[in-house]
């Protein structure tokens, strides 16, 4: 996983694997029988040559050869009778072309001899009593011409085997993978909310019953970590508003005991406004953190987004007229299933957003339109929009356009976090465009399956 | 005087919920555990009981159903630093009247109490009566608001603002007050968009006249009274 480069399709290495082995084995199939037969035609062809010899010496002792020696003219042969003195004393017809080969001692055996367009097996046998010798050469060509038909119609079976192995690996590769995919496919499905899903293992073949218990092993560690984090936010909660509690008590009632001087009033006025700035952060981080874990926040209704909307542009009415800024609202008729709370919520942040950079004289527009089964609410401003490193992060915390922390103008940082997650909720999401000018939209489903709360 | 139970473990925070209250004209009765606070407001007369919700022993949660289940009726407000709407949810079903998260405004928490208080007491002398700070005069059933003699031209909102404003005249509103009241959000708003809201009021209620009504409390929030 640390290269960005994949390693390969696996079912292109298993394909190849398939071929390269068919090919190896087949190969060495067809070797083996290639060696094997030579052998054997190799052993009857020298079996014959003693054969033939014996019987041509038998009868050149008896003085019955005859150079056109009819009864041994079913085998392709060759022979000739040298005297003592080395001149040919007696030879068939077919010898001529063998003269100058270098036969063999008669000691030796049968021996091949290669005249390029014919090859012979050749023997010499000494004949003893008439202090001759006599040459025997058995022509093989035909052999040799229906092996070589014979290696061709293997090498052909070779060839289409490892064709047919490369199909066929591909096939069982897809195959054996498709369990992955099914496991691939149940693990998209599992959301921050469900952590709590398993996969179930009877239904994968029992190879992958080690990666589906790990999976669900893995599964248990981030539904363990989901519920330690769930008690952990409700533990920092505690934890951090009681003391902040006690302090803003405190500081209160010194501002209320008796009057401060005005630097002083002044400082603790400021020091409120601190507290309750924490405050609003820590409830921001509280309301993402539980949301992510869909606990119980979501209580969808059916709602009329255009009139959610114009809830939202009255409240921010003041807001735009103080900043020179129109506030045009534009709804059509679009029933949505929301929890009109944290629709609230999301389009309050949007349109906060759009007023901080809207420039003066410009229009803010909130509208909704249906989009097949999705509403897009999208907020528009004419400032300079997004920049694209904070669209790549678009729903991650504290993720602000101006990288100072100027409370000001940049907020939080948290709430395009916030309307992200209000978005995932409701089974929809928050999208935006590149600048210049801003907007955001939130596309949520019209209707539809109801989601897991 | 209206006698409060003030139910919280963490003996800081209850003395200065006590000082707070008692300045407020209350007469407070303090409980540090849930036992302790059960056995208190069934042996005594209370009006209202301030409940935490995490108590050692038993919670606030289980205190209220106990009180419930053995006839007490006295109105509870829960405090608690979750802030969930299923923990207000619950805090409800058990019997609790109403919930506030911590950290809080003392303002907002006198001004919950003392909804609590008239709920419980039904003043038919409370119905709508012209309401006057200075010379500003709020008619509310003819939803007409007048200063120096002349008729006020607000927006409906701002009229609702203002409204919540004279409703706590002398007290402090914080913003989160305006928020539910006005907008029925149950978040604190982003930004300044309250106090803008304020500041545009403002320049039609205060600012063609001399003398200033509605003031800000750096920290606390708003207030209309005549200085």
């Amino acid at each position: 996983m640390s290269t960005s480069r994949p390693a390969g399709s696996v079912v292109r290495r298993l394909q190849i694997g398939f071929f390269v082995s068919a090919a190896l084995l087949a190969g060495l199939v067809a070797a083996v029988i290639e060696w094997s037969l030579l052998d054997t035609l190799d052993q009857e062809d020298r079996l014959l040559i003693d054969g033939v010899a014996g019987e041509l010496a038998a009868r050149r002792s008896l003085g019955q050869l005859e150079p056109n020696e009819r009864s041994l003219q079913v085998v392709p042969l060759a022979w000739c009778v040298l005297g003592a003195d080395g001149q040919v004393r007696l030879r068939s017809p077919s010898f001529a072309e063998l003269d100058d080969l270098p036969w063999p001692a008669p000691a030796q055996g049968p021996v091949e001899l290669d005249r390029g367009d014919r090859v012979w097996l050749a023997r010499t046998v000494s004949l003893p009593r008439s202090h001759e010798r006599l040459l025997v050469a058995l022509d093989r060509s035909v052999e040799m011409q229906l092996m070589w038909r014979h290696r061709m119609i293997v090498l052909a079976a070779v060839v289409f085997g490892a064709a047919a192995a490369l199909w066929i690996g591909r096939a069982l590769a897809q195959a054996g993978l498709r369990p992955l995919r099914r496991i691939a496919e149940a693990a998209a499905e599992i959301g921050p909310g469900d952590a709590a899903m398993r996969l179930d293992s009877s239904e994968f073949p029992s190879e992958l019953q080690e990666v589906v218990g790990r999976l669900n092993a893995a599964l248990e560690r981030l539904h363990r970590s989901a519920m330690a984090l769930d008690a952990a936010a409700s533990d920092i909660a505690h934890e951090l508003r009681t003391p902040l509690n006690l302090l803003r008590l405190r500081l209160e009632n010194l501002g209320l005991q008796q009057p401060l001087p005005p630097d002083a009033a002044g400082a603790l006025g400021a020091a409120l406004e601190d507290i309750d700035a924490m405050a609003q952060i820590l409830e921001h981080l509280l309301f993402l953190a539980r949301i992510e874990h869909g606990r119980g926040e979501a209580r969808p209704v059916a709602v009329d987004a255009g009139s959610e909307l114009r809830k939202v542009g009255q409240f921010f009415a003041a807001a735009a007229e103080e900043a020179d800024v129109t506030l045009d609202v534009t709804a059509a008729d679009v029933t949505i299933q929301a929890d009109p709370a944290l629709l609230q919520r999301a389009l309050h942040n949007l349109t906060a957003n759009a007023l901080r950079y809207a420039p003066a004289g410009s229009t803010v527009s909130l509208s909704v339109q249906r989009d097949g089964d999705t509403a897009v609410l999208a907020v528009d401003d004419a400032g300079p929009g997004l920049p694209q490193a904070v669209l790549e992060r678009l729903g991650e915390r504290f993720v602000r356009s101006e990288p100072s922390r100027e409370r000001a103008t940049g907020g939080s940082g948290l709430g395009l976090a916030i309307a992200a997650r209000v978005a995932e909720v409701h089974q929809g999401r928050l999208s935006a465009r590149v600048g210049p000018g801003g907007h955001v939209e939130l596309r949520l489903p019209v209707a539809g399956p109801q989601p897991g709360w | 005087m209206f006698r409060l139970l003030i139910v919280e473990d963490e003996p800081a925070t209850a003395a200065e919920l006590a000082a707070g209250l008692t300045r407020a004209g209350y007469h407070t009765t303090l409980a540090h555990s849930g036992e302790d606070a059960l056995l208190t407001v069934l042996a005594q007369s209370f009006d209202a009981v301030v409940l935490d919700v995490m108590l050692p022993g038993f919670s606030g949660f289980e205190v209220v159903r106990a009180m419930r289940e053995r006839g007490c009726g006295v109105p509870v407000l829960f405090l608690s630093a979750l802030g969930a709407v299923a923990d207000r949810v619950r805090g409800l079903q058990e019997g609790g009247d109403d919930y506030l998260v911590k950290p809080f405004a003392q303002s907002e928490l006198q001004a919950r109490i003392a909804a609590l208080l008239r709920r419980g007491h039904p003043n038919p002398a409370s119905a709508p009566t012209v309401v006057q700070v200075g010379d500003l005069t709020w008619d509310p059933q003819q939803q007409r608001v007048m200063r120096a003699g002349k008729r006020l031209d607000l927006t409906p909102n701002e009229l609702t603002l203002l409204a919540l404003l004279l409703e706590h005249r002398g007290q402090v509103v914080t913003r989160s007050q305006i928020a539910r009241s006005v907008w029925q959000l149950e978040f604190e708003p982003p930004g300044n968009t309250i106090d803008v809201q304020v500041r545009r009021l403002r320049t039609k209620v205060d600012d063609p006249y001399e003398k200033k009504l509605i003031h800000t409390r750096r920290g606390f929030g708003y207030v209309i009274e005549d200085l």
